[in-house]
């Protein structure tokens, strides 16, 4: 902990003790400390990573420096000696953990301090400093360069020098030789699920099987549909919701701008460099008119976006816990790394120091993080305003901001007006119990429930008037301006104290506000005393000198290509995390990326038009054995759809997609004010949820995800999700096959078919397979399908007495249902 | 990496690759993965030792049951009854219910329960139990998932991460009645644990269970055969797409779980088929008798879930926040449980289940012994009571104590950790060594805290 303390203690002469005294130590302490403290405290310890607060007790420098707490043995003075309060498990801390030493032994080291710690243990702690240096060593903290394009063996193969890149790798593997290209119409499915999410019409099949695939590259990232689908990535990693989620959940009203300013981002091709620098300060950022000053506040709101425990009666924790979630999304998000550990030490394994930790700290702290109003029903939870923005903002934010006050006075005010009569109530029944008793005085106490019973009566009154008085200030807002979650600078930005071991008001040494020191990058402005610091890491986030920021998200945009990663951990570049299977790959994307301003659309494009995303998704036995998970890239592995893809193929399949963006969230409509918590399990009805527009717009409430959703691996919208997990579970079954949902997809599917009646039942079939798989069936699923329906009688109570056309409506209903829960139809090739 | 003591270690296909160092050394260690990953997330797994007990019920009774009122006897805060409290304006309030001796081993257990006080002989009573926090919903948090700062997977989740399933027809983790304000979901939620792992609920917090259905479970439209016949017909297109893709496990995974699901339909509502069993086990469990008929239910099925095979059972009663009309509200919950809960332990004892099923029943928090106004009680984290009883610990045994009124537990204090420590070992499982590797770092159940209480141990 040599950050913490700053330089190595001087040695302390020897002197001082006598040979007597040194015997004692010998024989009473050293060996104590060897059997039940150096496990964990010593220079043993740091190397093996074991060293537990920061403690060294294996020299006399280390004792008396003392760890994170402080110094562990003060010589003469027992009362301050920290090693003894744990001995005596008087404070927080209890040492040994397991058990409390005899205590004769403890009386023991209070003799040795009170004698003044003789310690004939020379040298000093070793340092666990973190080397920043040696760091920049590791991979991910190297600068990226164009690496050389290697030579390969069949020339033939490649198509471009990303090809090239990953046939060099896959030559190094004797034998393992790449599929055959797709085939045309299996690469149009997977190019328009992966670039729009939805399937392609039998009409876009007709229109792009003939031209080229750059032309449908083109076309689908011309596509508004191109934003709605990796917006949607974004948005896992931002932990996007529309509520605060934990105990008392709120509404957030304003949350989908964000989300709409994702994915028209995405849709305008912003490069990535802006991306990060308005969603971190874009507040902070120059702006040509109102409206761009607005949306660059509107992207801030990826600051406030974390779940919030608004009850929590503790400020301090509340904030830095709030803090803390800001750091872990930043630095996993944008950076690939996770330096939450640094919160209470220094972390092991990257080099991120506690001081770093809270060199960011300071610039969140002298952040406001503009998430909105709590619960009106309670005192003190965790409030906060929001941004207004539009024209008349500044006109109208300060009646609305009046009255939303005078409603939650008035809320509480009614609040405590309740729980005042309340205790009345518990008085009553109080008397009445002593009333039943036959020592009772009857005459006093009935008198008493008599004006007790009064004062009930009047209470009744008021608060029906505090009612009244409240139900109309609800309904006569004043004209509200448009509102946005966001962050601003503090009044009062200022740097921010180490929390020792983490914990809120354990206060260390104040370190400047500032970014990781283990990248540096030039021309950063220092950080102005007025200013929080948020535009400064937001330029040094988004530097081209920042190693991570380029590599991170191109290995983002591959994991969504290819469903694994080039780095298999896409949260995680530090040193725990996986090496890239291509690190030359990796860095030719990431320079040309950056090269190529920072287009997101460009990276794409050059990755789908290599060979080697080209490929059929068909397995072979050599593969299979020399090389399973695919990581050579001999093949295009099979993908499952996620949640929203699925669904909006549902829609369309079954022709219910309305394609237009749906405005604004209905979130909106759920009202503004709640009491306590929005019980959004009736507050969203099911009309919310059964829109027909594209899943992203569905609302995202924590705790309340639509049960498609739920059931589908959708990002757990309380954490960042680099990578979705992908789960087969059994309840998905019983959705695919039975739930209300499932069937009425189906079933308008089914009337779809039933409804051209030019059609002969093959053709029928026919079009369901072109419209749900973008292929025609073969003559076997042909004949099954048509036996199916022939097969009509049995499938449904009560069948017989049924007219003929609802027998085959529920013969179709049944097919379109297998097809629609088909795994072929939840996958892409 | 996890858990790596084990043959079939708790790896994931994703944690094996993670750990590897890409390249092409690396392959060969990727085949050794596939044979791991084919097993399904859900197959039974080896513990980290021997353990005690097989399975968990876990009697969640929401709100906060007073320990005064229920094993924690306090002659001396009887006797000081009326003094001034330690809270602000408070007054010392005794319990209005009489103690009394129970069992062999002559445990302390309040009149309000009498079923309970039973079977004191094998009820394991932590009497010191703390914990962090004294707002419901982030106890109830710290309760289920060891953090109520941080969403983390509810202790169910490690329990089923940890060991796998017995039953290849029933969920593992199955939470009945459970809680849905207050941030419920999260309480019965994976977390970062897959997906797998999370509750299956049945039911909801304050409603009759009677009427509880889980969602999909049955078709509404198809008779059986017809069902039959689709699944037939779905099932032959899902063949022939794996084939395609040969060697996919996800996709030999997905035909599984078409299968699974279909005999779900059968059995679930077979084991929540009560009419099988007899009147004398359900008067035993007080089921059709007003007041118990919840909970009895919840506990029969609890047993019903055991016997199938359900790794972790988790109960709920809500109502044990007592403010004020102790003197009414408390009876009404202890007579909720008290005799369901009696009766779950003597059919978990006669069927030779209760030695390898822990039970463990209590609160996210106890109560006050002090009250501003003689009727009620307030939060206390600082000292409350939960008992175990079955699954390896010793019965008719009380542990640790709090101050002669009751305010903090004073002597051999169990935190919650040490509490979620000690279940996980009754299992079978090292609570430092059930680890799972998220975010660059490996999470525990007990984060850096947890000590298993030994003594709790037969």
């Amino acid at each position: 902990m040599l950050i913490l303390f700053g330089l190595a203690f001087p040695t302390e002469s020897l002197a001082a003790d006598t040979a007597k005294d040194i015997a004692f130590f010998e024989r009473k302490i050293r060996p104590v400390l060897i059997k039940n403290c150096y496990e964990c405290h010593s220079a043993e310890a740091v190397k093996s990573g074991e060293l537990a607060g920061g403690l060294q007790l294996d020299t006399r420098a280390g004792s008396r420096q003392g760890g994170d707490s402080g110094p562990a043995v003060a010589p003469g003075k027992p009362e301050q000696s920290l090693l003894l309060a744990a001995l005596r498990h008087e404070g927080e801390l209890e040492m040994p953990p397991d058990d409390k030493l005899a205590p004769a032994v403890i009386k023991d080291f209070a003799d040795w301090i009170k004698m003044g710690a003789p310690d004939p243990r020379d040298g000093n702690p070793v340092a666990t400093r973190i080397d920043a240096e040696k760091a920049r060593e590791f991979w991910s903290f190297r600068p990226v360069t164009l690496p050389s394009i290697p030579m390969v063996r069949d020339v033939e193969w490649p198509r471009s020098d990303l090809d090239r890149f990953v046939q060099a790798k896959r030559e190094e593997a004797k034998g393992l030789a790449p599929v055959a290209d797709a085939p045309r119409r299996v690469l149009l499915r997977r190019l328009f699920f992966d670039l729009i999410g939805l399937p392609p019409t039998p009409d876009e099949m007709t229109r792009f099987r003939k031209s080229s695939p750059e032309d449908t590259v083109d076309y689908l990232l011309d596509s508004p549909h191109f934003g709605e689908r990796w917006g949607r990535h974004w948005l896992d990693v931002a932990r996007f919701a529309e509520s605060n989620g934990r105990a008392r959940n709120m509404a957030w009203h304003h949350a989908w701008r964000y989300r709409d300013w994702v994915i028209d981002a995405l849709n305008r091709d912003l490069p990535y460099d802006d991306f990060i620098r308005q969603q971190i300060a874009g507040d902070l950022l120059p702006a040509d008119d109102e409206n761009q000053r607005d949306r660059q506040r509107i992207a801030t709101a990826f600051l406030a976006m974390g779940p919030k425990s608004l009850e929590e009666r503790n400020r301090e924790l509340f904030w830095m816990d709030t803090i803390d979630e800001q750091i872990d999304v930043i630095c996993r998000g944008i950076l690939g790394l996770s330096v939450s550990c640094a919160r209470c030490h220094d972390h092991k394994f990257d080099p991120v120091p506690t001081a770093d930790y809270y060199s960011l700290a300071g610039i969140l702290r002298s952040t406001d993080t503009m998430y909105g109003i709590g619960p009106m029903g309670i005192k003190g939870v965790n409030d906060a305003a929001l941004l207004p923005i539009g024209d008349d903002s500044q006109s109208l934010i300060g009646p609305a901001t009046k009255h939303l006050e005078a409603v939650k006075v008035q809320t509480q005010k009614r609040n405590t007006a309740r729980s005042d009569r309340y205790r009345v109530v518990r008085r009553v029944a109080d008397s009445k119990r002593k009333l039943a008793k036959p020592d009772a005085d009857k005459k006093t106490l009935e008198k008493e429930i008599a004006e007790m019973e009064a004062e009930i009566k009047d209470w009744d009154e008021r608060i029906k008037a505090m009612d009244a008085e409240l139900a109309e200030l609800v309904a006569k807002p004043p004209p509200q301006p448009e509102f946005a979650m966001g962050a601003r600078d503090n009044l009062k930005p200022s740097d921010c104290e180490i929390r020792v071991r983490g914990e809120p008001t354990n206060l260390g040494q104040r370190v400047p506000r500032g970014a990781l020191r283990a990248i540096q990058v030039s021309g950063l402005p220092a950080i102005g005393e007025a200013e929080s610091g948020r535009l400064q890491l937001a330029m040094w986030l988004s530097s081209v000198e920042n190693p991570l920021t380029a590599r991170v998200m191109v290995n983002r945009v591959w994991l969504h290509l290819f469903g694994r990663g080039l780095v298999d951990t896409p949260d995680d570049f530090g040193s725990t995390g996986s090496r890239p299977s291509h690190p030359q790959l990796l860095d030719y994307l990431a320079y040309r990326f950056v090269d190529g301003n920072w287009s997101v659309k460009k990276l794409i494009r050059e990755i789908l038009l290599s060979r080697t995303y080209q490929l059929a998704s068909d397995s072979n036995s050599v593969g299979a054995k020399l090389d399973p998970d695919n990581i050579l890239l001999w093949r295009m592995p099979v993908r499952r759809l996620e949640a929203e893809p699925f669904r909006d193929a549902l829609l369309a399949v079954s022709g219910q997609l309305d394609r237009k963006r749906r405005a604004g969230s209905p979130i909106q409509q759920i009202g503004v004010f709640s009491e306590y918590e929005f019980n959004f399990k009736t507050k969203l009805t099911p009309e919310m949820i059964r829109t027909r527009h594209r899943s992203v717009y569905l609302p995202v409430v924590r705790g309340s995800l639509p049960e498609l959703f739920q059931l589908f691996d959708f990002a757990d919208p309380n954490a960042l999700v680099g990578m979705r997990d992908q789960t087969t579970i059994p309840s998905q079954s019983l959705f695919l096959m039975n739930s209300p949902t499932m069937i009425q997809f189906a079933s308008d599917t089914a009337q779809r078919l039933l409804d051209r009646k030019e059609l002969d039942d093959a053709q029928r079939v026919g079009l369901l397979y072109n419209s749900a798989l973008a292929r025609d069936p073969s003559s076997e699923e042909l004949e099954a399908a048509l036996q199916f329906i022939a097969g009509r009688q049995d499938l449904v109570e009560s069948a017989k007495t049924r007219s003929e056309s609802e027998q085959a409506m529920q013969a179709w209903l049944s097919v379109c249902q297998a097809m629609l829960a088909s795994s072929e139809f939840r996958h892409v090739r | 990496m996890t858990n790596t003591n084990s043959p079939r270690a708790l790896l994931s296909r994703r944690d094996c690759l993670k750990s590897a160092s890409a390249g092409f050394g690396m392959l060969a260690l990727a085949g050794l993965c596939q044979e791991q990953a084919d097993a399904g997330p859900l197959a039974p797994k080896q513990p980290h030792f021997q353990p005690t007990a097989k399975r968990v019920i876990f009697l969640c009774m929401r709100g906060g049951p007073s320990q005064m009122e229920s094993f924690d006897y306090k002659p001396k805060l009887n006797a000081d009854n009326l003094k001034p409290g330690r809270n602000n304006g408070s007054k010392l309030f005794g319990s209005q219910w009489k103690f009394s001796q129970h069992g062999d081993s002559g445990a302390w257990v309040s009149e309000l329960f009498p079923h309970m006080a039973g079977r004191a002989d094998e009820l394991c009573i932590v009497n010191s139990m703390h914990t962090d926090n004294n707002n419901h919903p982030q106890a109830l948090e710290q309760m289920h998932t060891g953090s109520f700062q941080f969403v983390r997977p509810s202790i169910g989740s490690w329990v089923l991460y940890g060991l796998g399933s017995e039953n290849n027809n029933l969920p593992g983790f199955i939470s009945l009645n459970p809680l849905k304000a207050l941030g419920g979901s999260r309480y019965y939620a994976s977390a970062f644990l897959p997906a797998a792992y999370q509750a299956t609920s049945i039911g909801e917090a304050g409603k009759n269970i009677k009427a509880a259905r889980i969602g999909n479970l049955e078709s509404p439209r198809l008779t059986a055969t017809g069902q039959r016949r689709q699944l037939d017909l779905l099932q032959s297109m899902n063949r022939r797409f794996a084939a395609e893709q040969s060697g996919d496990s996800q996709l030999e995974g997905v035909i599984e779980s078409f299968e699974l699901a279909f005999r779900m339909q059968k059995d679930l509502p077979q084991v929540m088929d009560l009419s099988g069993e007899t009147k004398s086990t359900l008067d035993a469990y007080g089921i059709d008798k007003g007041a118990t008929d919840n909970f009895g239910r919840q506990c029969l099925l609890a047993r019903r879930f055991a016997e199938a095979g359900v790794r972790f059972i988790e109960l709920t009663d809500t109502d044990w926040d007592h403010h004020g009309f102790v003197s009414r509200l408390m009876p009404q919950a202890a007579k909720r449980v008290d005799q369901p809960v009696a009766a779950l332990l003597n059919d978990l004892k006669v069927r030779g289940m209760l030695d390898d099923t822990l039970v463990v029943w209590g609160g996210e928090f106890g109560r006050t012994p002090d009250d501003p106004t003689q009727d009620g009680r307030g939060h206390n984290h600082k000292g409350y009571t939960t008992w175990l009883a079955g699954g390896g610990v010793k019965g008719g045994m009380t542990w640790g104590r709090t101050d002669e009124h009751g305010y903090e537990a004073v002597e051999n204090k169990v935190h919650l950790h040490d509490l979620h420590a000690t279940i996980l070992h009754a299992i079978g499982l090292d609570h430092e060594r059930l680890t799972y590797r998220y975010a660059g770092r490996d999470f525990r159940l007990t984060d850096v805290h947890g000590q298993v209480v030994r003594e709790l141990f037969a």
